[in-house]
Order: C-alpha cells, then sequence, then structure tokens
C-alpha cells in the first residue's frame, strides 16, 4: 500500500491519521476520540501504535506539528496536514477504496 | 529532508524525550478526565488511562526510534563506551596509538612528497592543458630531443593544434652579473617572452616585451630585456621601485630589466632563476639549428592531447618533406608538462612509499596482535553481553568501533608528527629533488591520511573483532576459562608475528643494500686526493679577455690571449701565498655541481672517421702544466702537460686510461694523433699528438664509473668559438692544494683575483673534500630515509614477538608449572619458549627473503656496487634480525622459568 509497506493495519493507520487531520489541526488524543465516534466504537486506535506513528508519518512529511493550548487550556502537541500529505491521502484514500472492492468481489464471487 | 531532522533529533535526544512525555502526559490527562466523567474515582481512572499505554517505556523507545537515526545512536553508545575501555588500558592505548601514529606520520610525509611533485596541478593557469613538445626521431620514439630555434619558427606557422609554444633553456645556469653592484653569480634562464602569458604568469611590475622587440640570442650587440625574480629584486636591487630600464651584464652580455616577476614564481619548479632573459625566436642566426631548448605548449582548449598529437603528427611529415636537411626521418611529440618535468621523480618516490607501507602494514599487525591479546582477556565480557542478547554483529560493531577510534587517535597524531615528518625530508633531501618548498599538508594529503588511519583501523581491527565476537558461552563464562580457542588464537598471534617478521626482513633488505651503497660509494677511489685540496671559481669579465665584435664573420666569438696571461699571472702570485702548496687551473673540476659538462668528438688521425657503431666522443678540459700534481691525478705513461706547451709549440693531449683502453685497447696511444672537434673557426683547431696517460677521475658524481677523458694545455686552443665555448673558457676553477684549509687563505686569493681582473666574480669556495661528498646526497638520502624505516619496523617487530611471547607465556603458566612441578629443569623451559620463538622468526625470515626477492629491483637504481640479491646482505640481515626476535623471546621465555610450581598447582 502506502510506499509498497505491506502492512495493511499500518497503512490504514495512516489512513486513519490523515483523514481525520484533513478536518483540521488535531492532538493524538483527538484523533483517537475522533476515529472512535465517527465508526461509532468500531475501530480503537491503539496508544501503543498512534504515537510511533504520528512521528514517523511527520518525519515522512506529510504531517507537520507545533505546540498549541487544548479547549482545556493545556499544552498540547497539535498536529496539521502538510500539503504532501493532503496528496498523500488522496493516494491512500484511492488504493483503499481499490482494496475494499477487490475484497468485495471476491466475498460476492464466493 | 527526514534524514536531516532525524540526524539532528539523534542530538537532541534529551529535548526530544521531554516533548514526547509532555505529549504523552496530555493523553494520559484527557482520558483519566474522561474516565472520572465516565464515574470512577482519579487513582483507578489514572491507573486506567495509564494501562492503554501498554508498555510505556517500548512505546517512547519506538516513538523515539523515528525521530532519530539509530545507527547513529549505538555509534555514540559505543564511542562512549570504547573510550572507557580504553582509558583503563592507558598503557595498551598508548603503544596502539603510537604505533598507528608513526605508521601513519612517514606515510603522510611521503604522500605530502607525492602530492607536492606528481598530484598537485602545476601553479599556472590552464595547467592540464599545458604540455612538452619534444622532436622524437620516428625510429625511436622514446627518445626526446630538444628544440631549435628554426623549430619554434616552423610549428608556430604549422602547429594549429598549438594555441601557443614558447621556448626556455633547460633550467637556470649560472652567469656573472656586473654593472649593477656587487658582481655576483646568478642563475640565468634564457625565455621568449611569451611563456609567461602562455602560463597565465602576469609581472608584478613592468611588462614583457614583444617578440619582435626581443633580440635573438646569437644576434651579437643586442640588448635583450631581463624579468627579474621577484625574490632576486628584494636581493640584489633592495626593491627598488625605479629598477625598469636599469641596465647590467650577465656574462658580459648587456641587458635590461623590463620586468619584475610575482613573488615565488618557479618556472619549472625546481630551482628558480634569479633572471630571465628575453630572447625573440630567430631562425636565421647560426645556432638556429641547434636543438637545446625546452619547448612548452598550450593545448587549443577543447583538444586531447592524443587528439593534438594525431594532428601534429601530420605537420611534422610536412616539416620533414620541406627541411630534409634537419628534420628527416623526426616526429614530434607531446608530453603533459608535469609528466615531463616531474615524471621521472616517481622512481624515487614508489619505493620510499612502498616501504612506508610496509611499516603502516607491520604497526597494524602489531596492533591487530595486541587486540586479540587482550580480546581473549575480554572474552567473559563478551561471553555476558552475549548472553544478555547482544547480536554478534553488534558486538563486531563495538570492537570495531575501538579500534576506528584507535585509529584516528592514531592517525591525528601522525599528522601532528608529520609536520617534522615532512621538514626531516626535505632537509635531508638531495638539492635536486624538485618542489620540496611545495611540499605540505593540503586538503588531499588530509584526506589521504583521513582515508588510510580507517584503513589502517579495518585492517587490525578485523580480525580481533571477528575472533572476539565468536563466542563459546559456555566455555567462556567459566571461571578460569581455558579453552579450545585459545589454541586457534594463538596460531593466529603466531602467524601474525611470521608476517611482521617477513615485512621487517624486507624493509631491512633494503636498507641493508642502500648501507652496503653507501659504503661502496664512500669508499670508491675518485681518482684524486681530495683532502687538503680547496677549490673556488673565477669568472672572467670584460673586453680585454672577450670579443664579439672584432673580425665576427659567422656570430664567432674570440678569447684572447688575455686569458693565458691572466692565468699565468694568477698561478703565480697564488703559488706565492702562504699556506698554499701547489696551484693549478682547469675550465671543468671533477664532481663541481650544476655543470653540464659537454663530450667533444675527435678524429684519430689514419683511421677513417667514425666507424659505424664507433663513437669517438670524450669529455675535453683544457688545464693548467700543474693539474695533476696538484690533484694528485696519477700519470701512468709518458708526461703530463708542461709549461713548455705553449701556444706556438705542436699542440699536445693527455688522455686517461679509460679513453686509452676504448679506442687503443691493444696499442700504444702515445704518439698517437687526433684532431678534437672543438666548436671553433675552421682551421684553429690543429691535431695534437698524445703524450701521456693519466689515472681515470669520477667526473660527475663517485657512483658512476669514468669514461674517456682527455685534457689540453689552457694556452693550445683557438682563438674563435661559439658563445657556449667561449663561456666555457672564461670560466675557471682553481685548485689549490694547502697545508691547511681555512677562511684566510680564501681572502687573500680573494684579492690577488680582485687585482688582476677586477671586475670578475670569485664564487662557490669550498674544499674538494666538501665537493665530493655532495655528490652521494642521492645515496645518503636514500639510506637516510631507509634505514629510518627499518629501525622503526625492527622496533615494532621486537615489540610484537615480545608482546605475543609473554602472552603465550602467561597462558601456559599453568603448562610451565606442571612441568617444573613434575621436575623439568628451567633450562628446559627456557628452551621450549625460545624454539617456539625461533621457529616463527626463521619461518617469517622465509617469508621475508621470498618477498625481498620481489621487492628489492626496486630499488636497484639506487645500488651501486651490490646487486638487489646481494647474498651478503641478505644472510647478515637475516642473522641480525633473528637475532633480534630471540632477544625479544628471551625475556619472557626468562620470565617463564620463574613460575612457581606451587602457585600453579594451588590454583588447580
Amino acid at each position: 500500500m502506502s510506499k509498497g509497506n505491506p502492512d495493511v493495519l499500518q497503512g490504514t493507520l495512516d489512513l486513519l491519521i490523515l483523514k481525520t487531520l484533513a478536518r483540521g489541526p488535531m492532538h493524538g488524543y483527538g484523533i483517537v476520540v475522533h476515529v472512535q465516534q465517527v465508526s461509532d466504537e468500531v475501530l480503537r486506535v491503539e496508544e501503543g501504535s498512534l504515537y510511533p506513528a504520528l512521528h514517523r508519518i511527520e518525519q515522512a512529511g506529510w504531517i507537520s506539528s507545533e505546540w498549541g493550548t487544548s479547549e482545556n487550556n493545556r499544552r498540547a502537541k497539535y498536529y496539521r496536514l502538510t500539503a504532501a500529505g493532503r496528496k498523500q491521502l488522496v493516494k491512500e484514500e484511492e488504493s483503499w477504496d481499490r482494496l475494499t472492492r477487490a475484497v468485495a468481489k471476491v466475498l460476492r464471487f464466493a | 529532508m527526514s534524514w536531516i531532522n532525524r540526524l539532528r533529533g539523534s542530538f537532541r535526544k534529551n529535548e526530544l524525550g521531554k516533548q514526547l512525555d509532555a505529549e504523552l502526559q496530555f493523553h494520559i490527562e484527557m482520558r483519566t478526565q474522561e474516565f472520572i466523567a465516565a464515574g470512577m474515582d482519579l487513582a483507578s481512572a489514572r491507573h486506567r488511562a495509564r494501562r492503554l499505554f501498554g508498555n510505556q517505556l517500548l512505546l517512547k523507545e519506538r516513538t523515539r526510534e523515528m525521530d532519530t537515526i539509530g545507527w547513529i545512536e549505538t555509534l555514540f553508545q559505543d564511542m562512549r563506551y570504547a573510550i572507557r575501555i580504553l582509558r583503563k588500558t592507558p598503557g595498551f592505548t598508548c603503544v596502539a596509538v603510537t604505533s598507528v601514529a608513526l605508521g601513519i606520520a612517514v606515510n603522510t610525509t611521503i604522500f605530502g612528497a607525492m602530492n607536492a611533485v606528481l598530484l598537485r596541478s602545476l601553479p599556472y593557469s590552464n595547467s592540464d592543458r599545458l604540455v612538452m613538445v619534444f622532436n622524437s626521431p620516428l625510429k625511436q620514439r622514446q627518445a626526446r630531443y630538444g628544440f631549435s630555434m628554426a623549430d619554434l619558427v616552423h610549428w608556430r606557422r604549422e602547429g594549429s593544434a598549438l594555441e601557443q609554444i614558447e621556448l626556455a633553456r633547460w633550467g637556470a645556469e649560472p652567469n656573472a652579473l656586473t654593472g649593477a653592484g656587487t658582481p655576483e653569480r646568478v642563475g640565468v634562464e634564457y625565455v621568449t617572452p611569451g611563456l609567461f602569458s602562455l602560463l597565465g604568469v602576469t609581472p608584478f611590475m613592468g611588462r614583457m616585451p614583444t617578440e619582435e622587440a626581443s633580440a635573438s640570442p646569437d644576434t651579437p650587440n643586442s640588448y635583450p630585456g631581463a624579468a627579474l625574480s621577484f625574490e632576486f629584486w628584494q636581493r640584489h636591487f633592495g626593491s627598488d621601485p625605479r629598477i625598469l630600464g636599469r641596465a647590467f651584464f650577465v656574462d658580459n652580455a648587456p641587458a635590461t630589466a623590463v620586468a619584475v616577476l610575482p613573488r615565488g614564481f618557479d618556472l619549472f619548479g625546481g630551482h628558480p632563476a634569479d633572471v630571465y632573459l628575453l630572447w625573440g625566436a630567430d631562425d636565421s642566426g647560426v645556432l638556429a639549428a641547434d636543438r637545446w631548448l625546452a619547448a612548452v605548449g598550450k593545448l587549443k582548449p577543447g583538444l586531447t592531447i592524443q587528439q593534438a598529437q594525431a594532428s601534429l603528427d601530420i605537420v611534422a611529415r610536412r616539416l620533414e618533406r620541406a627541411y630534409p636537411d634537419t628534420n628527416k626521418g623526426l616526429g614530434v611529440m607531446l608530453q603533459p608538462l608535469q609528466d615531463a618535468l616531474f615524471g621521472w621523480s616517481r622512481e624515487v618516490i614508489y619505493p620510499l612509499f612502498a616501504a612506508v607501507g610496509f611499516v603502516l602494514l607491520i604497526a597494524c599487525t602489531n596492533i591487530a596482535n595486541l587486540l586479540l591479546a587482550r580480546a581473549s582477556k575480554r572474552r567473559k565480557e563478551m561471553g555476558i553481553r552475549t548472553a544478555l542478547g547482544a547480536a554478534r554483529l553488534r558486538l563486531i560493531r563495538q570492537m570495531l568501533t575501538e579500534s576506528m577510534l584507535l585509529a584516528l587517535a592514531g592517525g591525528i597524531l601522525g599528522l601532528v608528527l608529520s609536520v617534522w615528518g615532512i621538514r626531516l625530508f626535505v632537509m635531508l633531501s638531495p638539492r635536486w629533488f624538485p618542489q620540496t618548498n611545495a611540499i605540505n599538508i593540503d586538503g588531499r594529503v588530509l584526506s589521504f591520511t583521513l582515508g588510510i588511519s580507517i584503513l589502517a583501523g579495518i585492517v587490525f581491527g578485523l580480525a580481533p573483532a571477528l575472533r572476539a565476537s565468536k563466542t563459546d558461552l559456555n566455555d567462556d563464562l567459566k571461571e578460569g576459562g581455558r579453552s579450545a580457542i585459545g589454541g586457534a588464537r594463538h596460531r593466529m598471534r603466531s602467524a601474525l608475528v611470521v608476517i611482521e617478521v617477513a615485512l621487517s626482513l624486507v624493509l631491512l633488505v633494503g636498507a641493508g643494500l642502500m648501507i652496503n651503497t653507501l659504503v661502496r660509494v664512500l669508499h670508491t677511489d675518485p681518482g684524486f686526493q681530495s683532502d687538503h685540496l680547496m677549490t673556488l671559481e673565477i669568472r672572467l669579465i670584460g673586453d680585454r679577455y672577450f670579443d664579439i665584435s672584432q673580425d665576427n664573420p659567422s656570430g664567432l666569438s674570440r678569447v684572447t690571449p688575455q686569458v693565458g696571461i691572466f692565468c699565468r699571472q694568477l698561478l703565480e702570485q697564488i703559488r706565492r701565498l702562504p699556506g698554499v702548496e701547489s696551484a693549478a687551473l682547469t675550465d671543468w673540476l671533477p664532481m663541481l655541481e650544476e655543470q653540464e659538462r659537454p663530450t667533444e668528438g675527435f678524429s684519430i688521425a689514419g683511421r677513417t672517421p667514425s666507424r659505424a657503431g664507433e663513437r669517438t666522443m670524450a669529455l675535453f678540459s683544457a688545464v693548467s702544466p700543474d693539474f695533476f700534481r696538484v690533484m694528485r691525478i696519477p700519470l701512468l705513461k709518458g708526461r703530463p702537460i708542461t709549461e713548455q706547451d705553449v701556444e706556438t709549440a705542436p699542440w699536445v693531449v693527455v688522455i686517461n686510461e679509460a679513453m686509452a683502453q676504448a679506442f687503443w685497447p691493444n696499442q700504444d696511444p702515445i704518439g698517437q694523433v687526433i684532431t678534437i672537434h672543438t666548436p671553433a673557426a675552421p682551421g684553429e683547431e690543429r691535431p695534437r699528438e698524445i703524450v701521456g696517460v693519466v689515472g681515470n677521475v669520477r667526473q660527475f658524481e663517485l657512483a658512476r664509473e669514468p669514461g674517456p677523458e682527455m685534457y689540453s694545455a689552457l694556452v693550445q686552443q683557438p682563438q674563435h668559438c661559439s658563445p657556449g665555448f667561449t663561456e666555457t673558457r672564461l670560466h675557471k676553477s682553481l685548485v689549490l692544494r694547502t697545508a691547511i684549509e681555512s677562511q684566510t687563505l680564501t681572502d687573500s686569493v680573494r684579492k690577488v683575483t680582485a687585482e688582476l681582473a677586477p671586475d670578475s666574480p670569485v664564487f662557490g669556495v669550498q674544499t674538494v673534500r666538501q665537493m665530493v661528498a655532495s655528490s652521494t646526497t642521492l645515496e645518503k638520502f636514500y639510506t637516510q630515509l631507509l634505514v629510518a624505516f627499518g629501525a622503526a619496523a625492527l622496533l615494532l617487530a621486537a615489540v610484537g614477538i615480545y608482546g605475543v611471547t609473554s602472552y603465550s607465556v602467561s597462558e601456559r603458566s599453568h603448562e610451565i608449572g606442571l612441568r617444573l612441578a613434575l621436575g623439568a629443569q628451567s633450562g628446559q623451559v627456557l628452551r621450549l619458549v625460545l624454539r617456539e620463538g625461533l621457529l616463527w622468526s626463521l619461518i617469517g625470515v622465509a617469508m621475508g627473503l621470498t618477498a625481498s626477492f620481489g621487492a628489492t629491483p626496486l630499488i636497484a637504481n639506487f645500488l651501486y656496487g651490490v646487486k638487489a640479491h646481494d647474498p651478503v646482505t641478505l644472510v647478515l640481515v637475516s642473522l641480525f634480525l633473528i637475532t633480534i626476535t630471540i632477544l625479544a623471546t628471551y625475556i619472557p621465555a626468562h620470565r617463564a622459568t620463574r613460575v612457581d610450581p606451587m602457585l600453579t598447582l594451588r590454583h588447580e
């Protein structure tokens, strides 16, 4: 999937993070909460995977980070989608589409 | 740029860590609040929030990995650890670093010399386009002839592949400068004025005249322009700002200063001239066809040397047809300027490079050995680390980091040492060694040093690292750890010692051969007795002695009879000086530096001139009557030159033994008549009868076999000759046999000369012994360097053998203790250890002898009187090395006999 990474789950996590951040800057906790709510509690982003992924995606240049103040007046690190990240998001969405359609076809055939 | 970020991240780990902590803290607090809102109490809410993160340490570690470059962190870790380990064993670290430093220093020094001479491009603009142009016979393409003025004119017209072509004489020659302050002997180079623009050199002051405005070398009474070197302008003219237009005389010929060259200008990178006389190209003079000049050309931009060569080959064929008299069978050959100037020095530098390479290899072997010994002491440490999960690669990396650290420390120290090394090299190097002023440490030398340091680190670090990482847990962790691997380790160390001995032997053979050469050279009989002999040179200046204006039909100049009168008067007065036993004059003194002695052709009466293959050529000099007696050159047959051999008497000649053997092998040469082909007016050179045979004299250097030579009387010489030959005849060397070698005598000689010939400079005062000694500079230089390298190698090898033997003794102390306890005599133990050491050194010597057969031909050119495989040298050097190795083994062997058997048994 992304950059030939065979790890579907990791690719999925990247997609979820990028898509969430497409709505605007958000901190790690916010991303977890958002994914959980939007997916009707089906998808749960593991804290143990989230932060390594965020830092890796940031090093890849798709997101940038800065320190800001949260709703309840605490210092929090906000991530923001970069231009390169937007392009990456489009790519990942397309490949996700392809994947789900392919899986659906297989399911229908069987 | 992700990796730059991550690299930066690697250096600010602490800060990143704190930020990550804060980021996670925020997350945990938000969760905690969420849980509290859901009805949990603070403590369990916080606990649950934390648990969501699982292993927080691992999470942080994994996150941080994203922001940093892992191997750099590991490298820092390894380096910290390595420094700690190295500091714990200062003795080992010192020995290792010093050995590498020694090896690196000698390599850097020699590379520095090579860099200055062969690698760095010449300090001229477009130096890659500069070429030397030679005439080269089509049948013998490797032969190189110079250029004539006529050639220059032809090639300028036809050789379109060359943007510009200019001439210079090959290097500066000593001439007398008069008419401006004190007469001084100066180095004079002749060049065409365009040479400076070709090289891209702009004068510091003044400007170069055009070609047309410059006089030709054989136009009489012309006033060539002169470009002064910056240094000479400072020294002789005190940096006079109004120097331009000043007139002076160079060897009687007037010249005018037109320019001062930039500071440090050194035309051919040998020894800079003081004065550059500017000549115009002229193909009409007497000398026009003489091919004695060096041609420097600049290729058209974009042309390769091969393309230019191909294009000029065609021109050469055209010239061959146009000028069959001078150009028949003649081709042209281009050579890059730098290669043409310094290519020969490869022969000097490469063997030295091989030698220093050996020194470094020996140093590396030594350190590898020490590391191996240490590795076995650290077996337990490695075992523990492996047990705790360290990968083999990780251990190798750790070990390599250590050796690399050692190598780099050695490299830095070596670089510092090489500053002195370069100074020493310059001090020892013979005068003719090119570019000695330019030897320094520049970027290329630095990269070389860094490169070989790293290479050395890998060479000496790899084997011990591989060994050390091959751990056998069971064995290594056991207390005492006497393992089976010990044997293999031991074999490896012994192999390294063998290599060390072999390498040292090769170096020592080289040094031995050079010592042998030097001793032989110094004991060579020069053919005359050099002690209590002093010499100085006089250059006769002024119209009294030299005349180019009178009856000058063909550019020949006239030497007046005043020269002969001066010589007679000078000798009369000098002989009267207290302390002078005898005195003589000659126009060519043996082994005087800076002289290019010409050989003259001659024909033998009654023989058809120059039969095919027979070269009737010999060195020729004119001497005063007492010359042979003063020099103590033995008279073998007939009579010497005497006072009776005056101009009007029948002309005679004395020849040396080599000439007698070469041309009259089974005949008595006395009474034979020859005619010497001096470049004189027709008919002025008369046939000469051979009246005596004298012993051979080494004319150039002690290490060169003498060739045929003939001597005439000073006064029996033609009056009109070519300008070059006239110069020779106005230059006299005075030799004095004295009771004492003293300075006061020189002063009185100067005074006498100044009274007789006021404008003529006296210079080059030295004892003949000094002169003879300075003719052996190459042999001395090579001997000193090779002996120094050999000594370094020997020291390193001895330390290595000592180290390995003592280690093996300490490892075997248990076994030795048992032997002693069971009743072995200490002599038997001593023999046991010595035998092993001897075995290694014998194998090493055998390998070294084999290797030296391949290596010594490299220096064959520098040997004199010994063959490259001189058996005596080989045997002596081998014995010497074996003795040293036995000594190095003896100390630890002796210690082995002191092992207390009780201690060993108790330990068991």
